[in-house]
């Protein structure tokens, strides 16, 4: 087994009911959901497996949830045990590779290209990091060796909650070719009914698609959807913690300014820009960060932090906007802005990749927007406001 | 933790006589010496020809009952299927395992479906049949065409209490991927050998004459940990027959394990 395929997907099901059943294991065998009981209108955030054998699953409504199971048992939240269970996933796996891609959620990709000679086969030391994590944690993730994340991801997937998976090389279409459709990864609730809808239902089918059918089918995304299908994934794995990585958009003015109405203009359009990025990655942020910089070379920074993942421009900008007026406290000249998006990660629901939509009008708003932009352009579509001024 | 079997596949080859069993040891005798080895074995002439109960309930007797017997269906049911006459085979076939059942001494049948037995309907409704009219039994189903190995197949494994075979074959592509996913309280591991030169296009001889290094035990320890902490039992089979590879592998393995050799326990 000393194929060249070295990507590895650690992958814990249902992480935050994961979590809890290794802190307190009586949980193991007991109907029990994850959510923010005191919220007005709150939802499921995780689901245990005996809970989701009753038919409750992660975003219900939590009233829902509590009609189908009687005395539903209902933890909070533990963001501080979440990331006691990363670092601590993470750590073992620094022992065997430096390139760990630590991603929120329970997920840990990591690149082994380089690491037999120490440690032997990709596919055994996958395995022995999953054991030691498991001993070390409680956790038992599914893990799956492939020559690529996506690859990585499908195959780990198909084998939850603790299997384990290992993809040759020049095998990745055909393995994934006969998997359900919806393990590939990017595809959320719209592009799911789109699947449904069209007949198809294993990821080979989509593989075999014509361009102008994918196109046909899944709009300008579909092409991506297409490839994606069959195995093809270039990205690399990017060490570090998802909630250390940043996201950043710099503006210089051509010369120092003191309009305000300007530099709102200058914020709205970076952070339509910055927003893209962060829905195509998947991705939502925690923290707004706004630097100024002023024209006497001092600088000022501040930082809006909210209880939320932010998604949509309309809340971007608004957090945006928040943090400089924290920072800007002094009357002189800005020459530049430096606007970053940081605390990131995965929204609760698959984010669409393929399709930028979702349940709720402003996101479907946003939707459409994005596949304007992808299409013609960031500026194509903007705030009058961001032309008024430029 | 999970109870680990280990054992080989058959244990009638008289090529073992020398490498495994003593000079001159005659065929009545495999049995008994190899109860002093090991605690289960997988029985393969029943692929080839139907086996009867009075053939099984004598080997269980041979046995003294210190052997746990997996057995493997008989071609007609995996390989040879005819679709107006395999029930009769089937029932036949369960007819001959009651001896074994009755003294609770049947491991599992293991379900053993070729490279041309394709992930296409009728196929699959044929193994839904055949899954629900052997269901009392403990099964396993090992498939060497790599399409089965997806989540919709293990998802329907788990349903029916099925236990999916981990294998250990040669890294050549159009064999199945390594898939560990555990479907049932039983799990069930078949170690084929990794003779790349010699899989396709020679006898069966050839194909499994190989000897797994410290190594690759060493890998299956940790692959069996992992498998361990989710079932009650695993049986592990070496196929890897030729000149008695399979029995020092088996023995070799159980010392990885921390067991001692089953005749010394």
């Amino acid at each position: 087994m000393n194929g060249k395929a070295g990507i590895v997907h650690l992958n814990i099901t249902n992480f935050a009911a994961a979590v809890a059943i290794a802190k307190d294991t009586s949980l193991s065998n007991v109907p029990f959901v994850v959510a923010k009981a005191d919220a007005a209108r709150a939802t499921v955030h995780a689901v245990s497996m005996r809970a989701w054998e009753e038919g409750i699953s992660a975003g219900m409504p939590l009233a829902t949830a509590r009609r189908l199971v009687r005395g539903l048992i209902t933890l909070p939240p533990d963001p501080r045990s979440y990331d006691a269970a990363h670092k601590a996933m993470e750590g073992v796996a620094s022992r065997y590779t430096p390139v760990v891609q630590n991603d929120t959620g329970g997920h840990l990709y990591l690149d082994l290209a380089g690491t037999t000679a120490l440690f032997g086969p990709h596919i055994d030391c996958a395995i022995r990091i999953r054991n030691e994590i498991a001993s070390q944690t409680g956790l038992e993730p599914s893990v799956a060796v492939a020559s690529n994340k996506l690859v990585a991801k499908i195959a780990s997937r198909a084998v939850r909650p603790r299997g384990i998976a290992y993809v040759r090389e020049g095998e990745e279409a055909s393995f994934i070719a006969p998997q359900d459709a919806l393990l590939l990864p990017g595809i959320g609730n719209v592009t799911a009914r789109i699947i449904s809808v069209a007949g198809l239902r294993e990821i080979g089918e989509l593989a075999q698609l014509e361009d102008n059918e994918a196109i046909a089918l899944f709009g300008h995304r579909g092409l991506a959807l297409r490839d994606a299908a069959r195995g093809i994934d270039k990205s690399k794995v990017s060490a570090g913690n998802l909630a250390d990585r940043t996201i950043r958009r710099t503006i210089d003015f051509a010369e120092p300014i003191l309009d305000y109405r300007a530099v709102q203009a200058a914020v709205t359009s970076a952070m339509e820009d910055l927003g893209l990025e962060l829905r195509q990655a998947g991705l939502g942020t925690a923290s707004v960060g706004a630097a100024v910089l002023y024209a006497d070379g001092v600088r000022s920074e501040n930082h809006e932090r909210t209880g939320r993942l932010l998604t949509l421009d309309k809340d971007l900008i608004g957090a945006a906007m928040r943090a400089f007026h924290k920072a800007a406290v002094r009357r002189v000249r800005i020459r530049g802005i430096i606007l970053t998006a940081s605390r990131l990660e995965a929204p609760l629901r698959e984010p669409d990749l393929f399709a930028f939509e979702g349940p709720t009008r402003p996101e479907r708003v946003q939707s459409a927007v994005d596949t304007a932009r992808l299409r013609f352009g960031v500026q194509a579509v903007t705030l009058a406001s961001t032309l008024f001024y430029a | 933790m999970a109870n680990i079997l280990i054992g080989t596949s058959g244990y009638s080859y008289t090529e073992w006589v020398g490498p495994v069993y003593p000079q001159g040891t005659t065929q009545k005798d495999y049995l008994g010496l190899y109860t002093g080895m090991f605690s289960t074995v997988e029985l393969n002439f029943s692929y080839y020809r139907m086996p009867t109960a009075e053939q099984l309930a004598h080997l269980a007797e041979q046995s003294q009952g210190k052997i746990l017997f997996s057995i493997k269906a008989n071609e007609t049911l995996t390989h040879k299927i005819e679709p107006t006459a395999w029930k009769q085979q089937a029932d036949e076939f369960c007819k001959a395992l009651q001896p074994l059942q009755q003294t609770g001494k049947l491991g599992a049948v293991l379900l053993q479906f070729p490279y041309s037995f394709h992930y296409e309907p009728d196929r699959r409704r044929y193994l839904d049949a055949l899954l629900r009219y052997l269901a009392p039994l403990p099964l396993a189903t090992e498939f060497r065409n790599g399409q089965w190995y997806n989540n919709r197949t293990f998802d329907a494994l788990r349903e029916r209490k099925v236990a999916l075979v981990s294998l250990d074959l040669p890294e050549l592509n159009g064999l199945p991927p390594i898939i560990d996913t555990v479907t049932s309280e039983l799990a069930y591991i078949r170690l084929h050998g990794r003779n790349k030169e010699t899989w396709w296009g020679s006898d069966a001889a050839a194909r499994y004459d190989y000897l797994y290094s410290k190594q690759e035990l060493t890998s299956w320890v940790q692959r069996i940990q992992a498998i361990a902490r989710q079932v009650a039992t695993i049986l592990v089979y070496f196929n890897n027959h030729r000149r008695g590879q399979a029995v020092a592998n088996a023995k070799s393995l159980l010392e990885l394990l921390g067991k001692k050799p089953d005749h010394e326990r």
